[in-house]
């Protein structure tokens, strides 16, 4: 990783339609160039992918819920992990270490939708309590809190330290 | 409320493809929905105009980035507190947090990414000398994603 690597990914993070040849003439490089670098950080897994944001609430979503669950202590966190991960409108599970065990984002039309999921999730044997928790936020997928570059200049002033 | 949008079958697949990858080729959207390019180019316009398409962006493993640390802050505060933990996590510059006001067992839910443990430990203390007791930190492991699941169709008026 070094700057041009930084400054494609601003690039591509502010419009990632954005054609690597213009990318390469307001970056002063070949497009082959940028191509590469794209490529590069993709194999490297620094790039998951390009992707859009969607605002949900144009088709009717009102918000998201959070269901922070905890893990009955006889059974495998894996197996909450899988069992959440198959219910509808449940687009991300992650383990978590804290006050629960596993965190599971659900977009929700209403409330009948987060009452739903929640009793769903409670009826996962290795579940032992689950708590809700609901915004307003209705931007999807979360690209916004997921390696979204706000700084890039801290960013750029972080990676240099190393 | 916000004005809805309709959308069909065919929008709901367009949308499901630049989800999973922004630069697909125009002409590849056009083949997989089985309608011509042009019809790809105004429907992607539509939605971009009706405000569902936000931005492309970039999807970036902030991990590989030197964030290694992902958390979420659950804080309950009264209502007179909150503006100054939005300035408090503004001030600290964590360069990735988002916060979002939320009801039910939090008030406010905090993602946060950071280098190091300490960065977390320092807003937990900061968060508690503002008077807020009731902070909940918990650390994110592996993560999984499925898209997928999430229904894409206009919904009744």
């Amino acid at each position: 990783m070094d700057k041009i690597d930084l400054k494609v990914l601003q690039e591509l993070t502010e419009n990632s339609e954005t054609s690597f040849r213009r990318i390469a003439m307001k970056l002063g490089l070949s497009p082959k160039t940028v191509q590469n670098r794209y490529e590069k950080m993709e194999r490297q897994g620094v790039i998951f992918r390009s992707t859009v944001e969607l605002d949900l609430s144009k088709i009717g979503y009102s918000g998201k819920a959070y269901f922070f669950v905890r893990n009955s202590p006889k059974y495998e966190v894996a197996e909450t992990v899988n069992e959440v991960s198959k219910l509808k409108q449940v687009f991300l599970v992650s383990e978590i270490v804290g006050d629960f065990d596993v965190i599971a984002l659900a977009m929700i039309k209403d409330f009948g939708d987060a009452i739903k999921i929640n009793n769903e999730i409670r009826k996962i044997p290795s579940v032992s309590k689950v708590e809700i928790a609901f915004t307003s936020n209705t931007t999807f997928p979360l690209t916004e809190k997921f390696g979204t570059i706000f700084q890039y200049e801290e960013l750029w002033k972080n990676f240099s330290k190393k | 409320m916000k004005d809805k949008v309709q959308i069909d079958e065919i929008d709901a697949k367009i949308l499901r493809e630049l989800i999973k990858n922004s630069r697909t080729k125009l002409k590849d959207l056009a083949e997989y929905c089985n309608v011509s390019i042009n019809a790809i180019f105004k429907r992607i316009q539509r939605l971009k105009e009706s405000g569902l398409i936000k931005r492309a962006t970039l999807f970036t493993n902030m991990g590989a980035l030197g964030y290694e640390i992902s958390a979420t802050i659950g804080i309950n505060l009264n209502p007179d507190q909150e503006q100054n933990v939005m300035n408090l996590i503004r001030d600290k510059k964590m360069n990735l947090a988002a916060i979002s006001r939320s009801m039910g067992k939090f008030d406010l839910c905090v993602f946060v990414m950071a280098k190091n443990l300490e960065e977390i430990e320092d807003l937990k203390r900061d968060l508690i000398l503002q008077g807020i007791n009731r902070v909940s930190v918990n650390f994110w492991g592996k993560t999984h994603v499925q898209y997928e699941n999430v229904e894409l169709k206009a919904m009744g008026r």
